[in-house]
């Protein structure tokens, strides 16, 4: 559903490139977590995927649309969640969606439903300025939706957000996925992608550095650890072995053998870890 | 501290204005006004009454008739009559050639379209009667040695209202900015206090009122005037400008609210000097209340008559009296909406 | 497309309202009423600006002059009374002399008229004299006069009414020079622009629908403040198609340049300037002869003229297609421009 082949973007249009080399594709159905730190290359990744910055240099195939010449038809079929919320604050947030419901050539959702699904049906008539930050971001999210994308572009959809409506968030999305939607997502919340994303990109400085299931690249680049609980002379110890190292593999079995152990546990490391030990950046930075 | 702390909020907006082309603009508008002015005054000043003439004329008939107005040349009848229909006021001379179905005396005709104010009617004949006819009297003249137009000190008033209003504006819409951008809250969780913040904006639009005013008054050609005199009432007109910039940087929070509200203040700021011009003598109390309706007479004494401070004086006082009396009631409104924290 | 621009209208009428603004051109409208009503007067009369001393035997130039009426004259009895009329600025003295019939004339002036204002009072002095000893036709020749449209004698509405297309020209035609910017660098601001580019909506909507809303509002001002000064007089038809056109094409106007400037002051100052030039040819409606060429090129010109003629018809209904036409024209320059400067802040993301 979407393709990008050796893509090049520079907003000075010289050669400090904020988008450097880059190609991916992502399949109908799937999602793809786009992960960084702040001005590693991320929304202006999202923003040439949805049209608002062109291509300057490299294919971009976005729903089968060239994206340098995406044409209106594109946005039909794609839906946008900005990470800043950005509604009408003099009109309602059922007035919001009404009107941007109205801007699409395709049958779209009813914006009450919407509403309801991200928890705003109370707040429906209040006005959107007078929402807290929590709230106006849902509405974003609810509008991104109004029109059934194929191919939903989310921008941080959880920040801002409880953990109970983080979880309904995840939700949706895994549930848009089930009727084949595919979804580009753009975040550096590392739980909220190792949760929902089927792969996810790291990018840094313009470049992807890795592009592979959470899994795989946990597997790859992390290490696992093993945290051992047992009694030694009737005090309880805790002791970590590494599966990587041979030492502490044969010290892991000698343990068992010797000493009354209570608990194992196999401890992975998280993607943030593992994001830290490929790009050598933290990603809050 | 404070003072510091005020003079760093100067120079921020002063650096923020000059980094940016078009914000220059802003502080520029108010001198392309001037000279926009500058040129319109003179081309008042020499309305007099618009002729067209065919160009069989004959070079000399046509040279005399430049002397008396502004003169246009076509190439024949249809062409004139097409001038002497269009919107403005504009009169026809022609030779009578037959044209309009006649025999065609050769004699000059006067083309009118009906609708000429009376000067554009009754002139043409007596210029080309004077022309051609014979002396009826002799004439001589004496100038008294009044250069300015007499609508210059009405321009020139008005120009230092506006250059003023520019400095209240610019200010009030640096605070809805502040607030939009939401530095409003960062400059909060400073130790910059409501009152310091004001008295920034104040200075820096107080200032900017002045040095436009006296920048625009240059460039319009005004001088030479008491700067002093000047002074006097500008001082009035910066502090009315502050309070009006800071109405709507209190009232409104957002770019159309701040357009509303400044349309509902600009409207009495220019409307009531107008007003006071035409207004029958009985009825101009109902204009005291604005203080533009001072500053603008204030002006007009200075521009007009080289007037000495006995005549500018009690323009001045009144119209810092009301100007303040305006801020003292708007105070209360800014002080209570206008506050960096809750 | 159309649901689209019913929608987008519908946005900005509802976006207009809740600012506050809907109310704020309703008061304006009731002001302007009541200023025009109670504090104009319907009669301007004129300040004297002739300051006439007659010494001949026969007094004639001053019977002429008492005769005519007018309220710009003052006639002098003494040289002392003369020179001190002349003291006030802006008059002109005509002192008369000549044994029985004027004779020799000393014209006194300010200093700073032109010289063809001075040979035009020159002329119609020669003509006055000529009149009062009968040289009128003889040795003071006098020119037929042919008059194209004789009917079209505008009949002078009172001085109050008479400012009523001008109020509405500045506050309904312009309508949309303050306001449609305005929306425009709310959306900036608020991000809603984002919003829009990525539905499949496009500039000409955008474009037509702020046009559209623009134009409401316009008509709700001069409706009212019609009805308050001069009720159901004029040509209603015209007046309301002028305003609508006018101000559709200043929202256009104003889009462009709104889209350029990056935020609220820049653009407001642009707005006063703009509303200044625009308004200039205001001093033609009440000085027709004063129409250099480079004010009758202003898009405004005629539209000021095709308001008057729509509310105090003489007759000339060329004068309100003239303006209709010229808005049509510019709005074939502008919308172009207006479509690549919108296009560039809707579309062009921000690079």
């Amino acid at each position: 559903m979407i393709k990008v082949r050796d893509l090049y973007f520079s907003y000075g249009r010289d050669k400090n490139y904020a988008v450097s080399g880059v190609s991916f594709e992502v399949e109908k159905g799937e999602i793809l977590g786009f992960l960084g730190p702040n001005g590693a290359g991320k929304s202006t990744m999202q923003k040439i995927l949805t049209g608002l910055l062109p291509v300057q240099q490299g294919e971009v195939t976005v729903a089968g649309h060239d994206m340098r010449r995406p044409g209106r038809d594109l946005f039909n079929k794609i839906g946008v969640s900005f990470e800043i919320a950005n509604n009408y604050h003099k009109l309602s947030g059922l007035e919001n969606l009404a009107f941007f419901a109205s801007m699409y050539e395709v049958p779209t959702a009813d914006p009450m439903a919407l509403l309801r699904m991200v928890g705003l049906e109370d707040a429906a008539t209040r006005r959107a300025g007078a929402y807290s930050k929590g709230m106006s971001q849902r509405l974003v999210f609810a509008r991104s939706m109004l029109n059934r994308p194929t191919i939903w572009f989310l921008d941080e959809p959880t920040s801002g957000q409880d953990p109970a409506m983080t979880q309904r968030v995840k939700e949706i999305v895994l549930e848009e996925r089930e009727r084949g939607v595919t979804v580009f997502l753009t975040t550096h919340n590392m739980q909220v992608a190792e949760d929902i994303c089927d792969r996810v990109a790291f990018i840094n400085e313009g470049k992807i550095v890795d592009l592979d299931t959470p899994r795989n690249l946990k597997l790859r680049y992390g290490e696992q650890f093993v945290i051992v609980e047992y009694r030694d002379a009737g005090q309880l110890k805790k002791q970590i072995f590494s599966m990587g190292a041979d030492k502490d593999r044969a010290a892991l079995a000698a343990l068992v053998g010797e000493r009354p152990v209570e608990t194992i546990h196999s401890q992975e490391a998280t993607l943030e870890e593992v994001f830290i030990k490929v790009t050598g950046r933290a990603l809050r930075g | 501290m404070m003072m510091r702390r005020i003079g760093s909020m100067i120079g921020r907006d002063l650096k923020a204005s000059t980094r940016e082309f078009l914000t220059v603009w802003v502080l520029v508008a108010p001198f392309v006004l001037a000279l926009v002015i500058r040129g319109f005054v003179p081309a008042v000043g020499g309305a007099g009454i618009n002729l067209v003439v065919t160009s069989d004329l004959g070079a000399d008939l046509t040279a005399a008739l430049r002397q008396y107005a502004n003169v246009e040349v076509v190439p024949d009848r249809a062409a004139l009559e097409r001038r002497v229909l269009l919107v403005d006021d504009v009169a026809g001379v022609v030779r009578d050639t037959g044209a309009g179905g006649g025999g065609g005396s050769g004699a000059l005709l006067v083309v009118l379209q009906g609708n000429e104010q009376e000067e554009s009617r009754e002139l043409p004949g007596l210029i080309l009667a004077t022309i051609l006819g014979e002396e009826q009297v002799q004439i001589t003249e004496r100038s008294l040695g009044r250069q300015a137009s007499p609508i210059r000190p009405y321009m020139a008033g008005m120009l230092a209202l506006s250059a003023a209003l520019f400095g209240g504006i610019i200010m009030g819409f640096a605070i809805i900015e502040d607030k939009t951008a939401g530095t409003m809250s960062a400059l909060g969780v400073s130790p910059l206090s409501s009152t310091e913040y004001i008295a920034g904006r104040a200075t820096l639009g107080m200032s900017l009122a002045v040095i436009m005013t006296f920048a625009s008054l240059y460039i319009m050609g005004a001088a030479p005037f008491d700067p002093l005199q000047v002074l006097s009432l500008t001082v009035s007109g910066a502090l009315l400008a502050v309070t009006l910039g800071f109405i709507i940087g209190s009232v409104a929070n957002n770019p159309i609210e701040a357009i509303g509200t400044f349309k509902f203040g600009f409207m009495p700021f220019w409307i009531i000097p107008v007003l006071g011009l035409v207004v029958p003598q009985a009825y101009q109390f109902t204009l005291y209340w604005m203080p533009t309706y001072w500053i603008f007479f204030g002006y007009r004494e200075i521009f007009l008559n080289q007037a000495g401070w006995g005549e500018v004086g009690p323009y001045a006082a009144t119209a810092f009296g009301v100007s303040l009396l305006f801020f003292a009631v708007s105070w209360r409104l800014l002080r209570r909406r206008l506050t960096l924290r809750g | 497309m159309f649901r689209r621009l019913l929608s987008l209208t519908q946005r900005d009428l509802r976006l207009i309202t809740r600012n506050y603004y809907l109310a704020i051109v309703v008061i304006l409208a009731l002001l302007y009423a009541l200023v025009t009503r109670f504090l104009i007067p319907a009669d301007l009369s004129p300040q004297p600006a002739v300051v006439l001393l007659d010494s001949t035997g026969a007094q004639a130039m001053r019977q002429l002059y008492e005769r005519a009426g007018g309220g710009n004259v003052i006639v002098a009895g003494s040289a002392d009374e003369y020179d001190r009329h002349l003291e006030a600025a802006n008059r002109i003295g005509i002192k008369v002399t000549g044994s029985v019939m004027p004779e020799r004339i000393e014209v006194t002036y300010q200093g700073w008229e032109t010289e063809k204002t001075r040979r035009l009072l020159e002329a119609s002095l020669q003509g006055q004299v000529a009149a009062l000893t009968g040289a009128m036709g003889t040795a003071f020749p006098v020119f037929q006069r042919t008059v194209l449209r004789p009917g079209q004698v505008a009949e002078q509405p009172p001085f109050n009414l008479a400012l009523v297309p001008i109020f509405i020209f500045s506050e309904a035609v312009l309508m949309g020079i303050f306001l449609a910017g305005a929306l425009l660098i709310a959306e900036k601001e608020d991000r809603t622009n984002r919003a829009y580019q990525v539905t499949p909506a496009g500039t000409a909507e955008y474009l037509v629908a702020r046009s559209l809303a623009m134009g409401v509002l316009a008509l709700v001002f001069t409706v009212l403040l019609n009805l308050l000064t001069t009720g159901l007089a004029g040509n209603w038809a015209m007046i309301l198609l002028l305003v609508f056109a006018g101000a559709v094409v200043t929202t256009i106007f104003t889009l462009i340049y709104a889209a350029v400037f990056m935020n609220l002051s820049q653009f407001l100052a642009g707005s006063i300037l703009a509303i200044f030039v625009l308004s200039l040819p205001a001093g033609s409606y009440f000085m027709p002869a004063f129409s250099p060429v480079w004010m009758r090129v202003l898009p405004s010109y005629p539209i000021i003229f095709g308001l008057r003629e729509a509310y105090f018809p003489s007759g000339n209904p060329g004068l309100v297609t003239t303006a209709l036409g010229q808005l049509g024209i510019t709005a074939l320059v502008l919308v172009p421009l207006a479509m690549w400067a919108l296009g560039k802040q809707l579309r062009g993301g921000e690079a």
